[in-house]
């Protein structure tokens, strides 16, 4: 991580946070959201840089209630108030202690509270980036995250500074103004402004040059002053965020942010335009006229697209932005919430009424869920499986499609129950994952291979879903159990259901391992290397296979298998995120930790609710005199 | 007699059964679990040494744990038991006797990859011809001289080197006294005059042992050894793995180069790296895609083609995948392939389709069973 430039950018924009304080009174960020940038390796709408920025500083993908764009439009166009925004977050309280600032209290804190402590916090962070990354303490992580942050909002703080007028382009003298033909009856200008005019007056200020300073007359001081501001200024300012540009170099496609579009210096037709139609949108916004700020960003989008039509991303702008208003796994969280309380009801009562309202929500509840699963897959033209946080959103909806299979075999409000279950619990675990970044995101080389992502990864994400469900209706079983008589139909029906997504579970996992092994074996080099995600997926085969083999050597009984599928969550939660945990990375703060945090709880509330359920189960049926299996 | 021969079928039945299955892949289930634990503080490498080669684990270096080895024969002869008393005396779904089958073909196929199948790596610079591979753990001491283009190479494998050992190589009258051996070390260099120092031509005067690192590729041998020609003084030497230049000797007419390196794998063909591209993910530093434009010349015909991730080579049993790159300053780039040799390497593809076959089988038949039985018998 190179620290120095962020530090260089960092002060020069705190040193030209000018007193332009303005009042946005726009209302209207439609046009703004839609604009196509470039991050993280692809192209997106604005709204998503928005969100994105927004989590990687506070964990929220909103401030105080209002979307991220609106955060971040009063960030770029007026960097001066947006400094007491408390956007962000600190884990580690002993970073404040470490960067003197222990008096301040909570947990997300504004630019402007943390800036006395900042030439600390690079020291501390410099000194922690030069270690290497698994050798760094959480608190060292944590200098090198929030001081990351706060270099990074610098440098979005002053990615418009070149729209916006500044007292260091004052032009005072008529015939300068004249000369630069500059609009009457305004004083300050912008970077923009000037750069535009610098091939009109260059040749005058190497006049200016070859002349002693003190025979300059008024209109060559201000001249030769205003040349300098613009090349001290076009110095600085590179490097900045954010590439909204598309420029053709060597004939592949490159997007750059306004900044390094001046700095190439020669400005065609169309980027001319855009730079124009950029700066007319900042200063609309800071004189809060909607309409224009509505057209000047309408226009750019519309230049910009025409321009890179080829581009993939631009073409799914739209669905995206509908994407991020609509969450549609949001919507479905909720409608599996409403109907968890109704399918509960047709499990307990086995009334057809309630088990069929059950059965019409969970169908409700698939549409956004399935609809939101398409949309990814259109999006990044890949199957809907490429990180942590989609697998999430995958496996709930194959364990809902599970449950409404069981629900379709035994009719009795299992199913159902199973469904809207999985449904909400999954898709609730999920959200804690969609701030680990651009859940959209482009994926890294081995994992460019959508034949294999679509069948190795689906499989064994099919798999994961097989035995969770088989685990939640597990302890369905070990509840029904508990005040139910061994052998009754109930208990029968239940322990079927279990063995049944146990076996749907094992083929998939077992194809799913094997098919990562023929992956393994075309991209590296060997079938089976032993590797912590390869013996994850092992260690669910195993554990399957285990209790197949031990159910028919009669060594366990139907309640044996119920306890073994909800230990099987445990084994599953490990293949599927704990050896992620395991190789403890760059990503391993606060986020992480938490995570690892959850994963233990969830273990230790599984195990728990084994050991006391299974002794409460055998003492009430040796009690019943009713001969147990174990 | 009769005792005998029911004590001798109740030992097969156990040997056969389901419990022994059971505990079999119980063992296997922790051992894969703390193996990957491992993983996190010593590696791959030596996690895979510790728990999966070997046939027994030794818990704090003296009480004997089943390794994996041990536990997967023990289930291997299981499986055969249980199937060859299956002919005579069980009955089984058809879905569960393929996809038992398919299952000891895995376990067969994964002991002759285990026994069998080589791996190493091949790296080019861009332009560089190689034709053989050199392996990432294995290291030999070896002798060669060279007739022409031919080279007659003599080596034996360092890994178990000890001080006393003593090597002949009698065609290039030379013989080997092992003074040091340090299956990973660190070399030093005094400037101070020293008295019979070594010699080196890295200028290397002392060796250190250290730790084996986590990639067994990161290990660099050393030696310091005594080497005696047939006619001629002893000489003492210091031999370090990173040291590319050979010492040198005399014998019969020819000069005899002595070196410690690292296994060398001839190759059937020979490969040249033409061109190495990579592709980033626009504005990052990303890796989207790496590709080795090659040409390989085997029995004198060239044929150019691309090896990129996802997409080896295959030739005369050897597969060459991309592995990884190293890009100096200066532009200079080297590909690095993983070269594999692998006679079992279809039975996995096989006998994971009957396993899947056998266990779909199954799957259905009994879901349609119960489906007849729910609508035979009124609810």
């Amino acid at each position: 991580m190179n620290l120095s430039p962020l530090v260089r950018v960092l002060l020069l924009v705190l040193a030209l946070f000018a007193p332009l304080a303005a009042s946005a009174n726009v209302t209207d960020y439609d046009a703004f959201a839609r604009l196509p940038v470039q991050d993280g390796g692809r192209v997106m709408p604005m709204d998503s840089f928005a969100r994105l920025r927004l989590l990687q500083f506070s964990g929220r993908s909103t401030f105080e209630k209002k979307p991220a764009v609106e955060w971040l439009a009063r960030l770029l166009f007026d960097p001066q108030n947006s400094q007491s925004d408390s956007v962000f977050m600190v884990n580690n309280p002993e970073l404040l202690e470490a960067i003197g600032l222990e008096t301040l209290e909570g947990r997300r804190f504004s630019y402007e509270q943390l800036r006395p402590g900042m030439e600390k916090l690079r020291e501390l962070a410099v000194a922690a980036s030069e270690h290497k990354d698994d050798e760094r303490t959480p608190v060292e992580k944590e200098f090198i995250r929030v001081y990351h942050n706060l270099s990074t909002y610098g440098s979005l703080a002053a990615s418009f500074r070149f729209a916006l007028p500044h007292p260091d382009f004052t032009v005072t003298n008529d015939a300068l103004r004249a000369k630069l033909a500059l609009p009457e009856g305004q004083t300050a200008f912008s970077f923009f402004d000037i750069f535009q005019k610098a091939h009109g007056f260059a040749n005058d200020v190497q006049q200016i040059a070859a002349k002693k300073p003190e025979e300059w007359t008024a209109y060559e001081s201000e001249l030769f002053a205003l040349s300098s501001t613009l090349f001290n200024w076009s110095r600085y300012y590179q490097g900045l965020p954010i590439p909204m540009i598309p420029v053709s170099a060597h004939g592949t496609e490159q997007w750059v942010s306004p900044w390094d579009k001046l700095a190439l210096g020669f400005l065609d037709d169309a980027s001319r335009r855009e730079l124009t139609r950029l700066q007319d949108m900042a200063q609309a916004w800071t004189a809060g006229r909607t309409v224009d700020f509505k057209l000047a960003a309408t226009d750019v989008a519309r230049s910009v697209t025409g321009r890179a039509e080829e581009n993939r991303g631009l073409r799914y702008l739209n669905l995206e932005l509908r994407y991020n208003k609509i969450d549609p796994f949001y919507r479905a969280q909720i409608i599996y919430g409403l109907f968890f309380l109704v399918s509960l009801v047709a499990l307990l009562r086995e009334k057809p009424l309630w088990r069929r309202a059950a059965i019409a929500g969970i169908l409700i509840a698939l549409i956004p869920h399935t609809i939101g699963l398409v949309w990814r897959m259109l999006i990044m033209g890949r199957p809907p499986m490429t990180n942590l946080y989609a697998t999430f959103l995958f496996v709930s909806w194959v364990c809902v499609l599970l449950g409404l299979a069981v629900e379709w075999y035994q009719r009795n409000g299992l199913g159902s129950f199973l469904a809207t279950l999985s449904g909400l619990a999954l898709l609730m675990v999920s959200q804690r994952f969609e701030a680990q970044g651009d859940t959209l995101g482009v994926v890294v080389a081995v994992l460019d291979s959508n034949f294999w992502l679509s069948t190795h990864v689906v499989t064994i994400t099919i798999g994961y879903a097989g035995c969770i469900a088989a685990g939640l209706v597990g302890h369905i079983y070990l509840m029904q159990a508990l005040r139910l008589p061994d052998g009754h139909a109930k208990l029968r029906a239940t322990s079927r259901a279990i063995y049944g997504l146990l076996a749907f579970g094992l083929i998939f996992s077992f194809l799913g391992t094997m098919l990562g092994g023929v992956w393994a074996d075309q991209s590296w080099g060997r079938f089976w290397g032993w590797d912590p995600k390869e013996n994850g997926a092992l260690l669910i085969v195993l554990w399957c296979a285990i209790l197949f083999h031990a159910r028919w050597a009669g060594m366990i009984g139907p309640l044996g298998i119920a306890a073994g599928s909800v230990i099987g969550i445990i084994v599953v939660l490990f293949a599927w995120i704990g050896v992620n945990l395991l190789g403890v990375g760059l990503h391993s703060y606060g986020f992480t930790s938490g995570l690892a945090l959850g994963l233990w709880s969830a273990v230790l509330a599984e195990l728990l609710i084994v050991a006391i359920t299974v002794p409460l189960i055998h003492r009430r049926r040796t009690r019943a005199a009713i001969p147990t299996q174990h | 007699m009769n005792d005998e021969s029911t004590s001798s079928n109740s030992v097969w039945s156990w040997l056969g059964s389901a419990q022994v299955t059971v505990y079999g892949l119980a063992f296997l289930m922790v051992l894969t679990f703390w193996g990957t634990l491992y993983q996190v503080e010593h590696g791959l490498y030596l996690a895979k040494d510790k728990f999966f080669d070997s046939w027994f684990v030794l818990i704090g270096g003296f009480i004997p744990f089943p390794g994996t080895q041990l536990v997967l024969a023990v289930l291997t002869l299981n499986l055969l038991v249980y199937l060859v008393r299956l002919v005579f005396q069980q009955r089984i779904p058809f879905g569960l006797l393929v996809t038992h089958l398919g299952l000891l073909l895995m376990l067969l196929g994964g002991a002759v990859t285990h026994h069998y199948a080589s791996e190493s790596q091949l790296t080019l610079q861009e332009g560089e011809v190689g034709s053989a591979s050199a392996s990432y753990q294995h290291w030999e001491l070896a002798v060669w001289s060279h007739d022409g283009m031919v080279r007659d190479v003599m080596a034996y494998d360092a890994d178990h080197l000890k001080p006393g050992d003593v090597l002949r190589f009698d065609e290039a009258g030379l013989t080997v006294a092992i003074e040091e051996y340090h299956r990973n070390s660190r070399a030093f260099q005094s400037t101070a005059p020293q008295t019979n120092a070594p010699v080196s031509r890295l200028g290397v005067t002392s060796l250190r042992s250290a730790r084996l690192a986590k990639e067994p590729g990161e290990n660099i041998a050393g030696a310091i050894l005594t080497i005696t020609p047939a006619a001629g003084a002893p000489v003492r030497a210091i031999l370090f793995g990173e040291d590319e230049t050979p010492q040198t000797f005399e014998h019969g007419g020819k000069h005899y180069h002595v070196a410690l390196r690292r296994v060398r794998e001839p190759l059937p063909f020979v490969v040249k790296l033409l061109d190495f591209r990579r592709e980033m993910h626009p504005g990052t530093e990303m890796a989207r895609h790496f590709s080795s434009q090659v040409s390989v010349n085997a029995d004198g015909v060239d044929r150019t083609m691309v090896i990129s991730m996802n997409k080896p080579l295959r030739d005369r049993g050897y597969t060459l995948y991309q592995a990884s790159y190293r890009e100096e300053p200066d532009g200079t780039q080297w590909s690095t392939f993983a070269v594999t040799h692998n006679y079992g390497r279809l039975i996995p593809y096989v006998s994971t389709g009957i396993i899947v076959f056998g266990l779909a089988w199954h799957f259905v038949a009994m879901m349609a069973k119960r489906a007849r039985r729910a609508t035979g018998a009124p609810a």
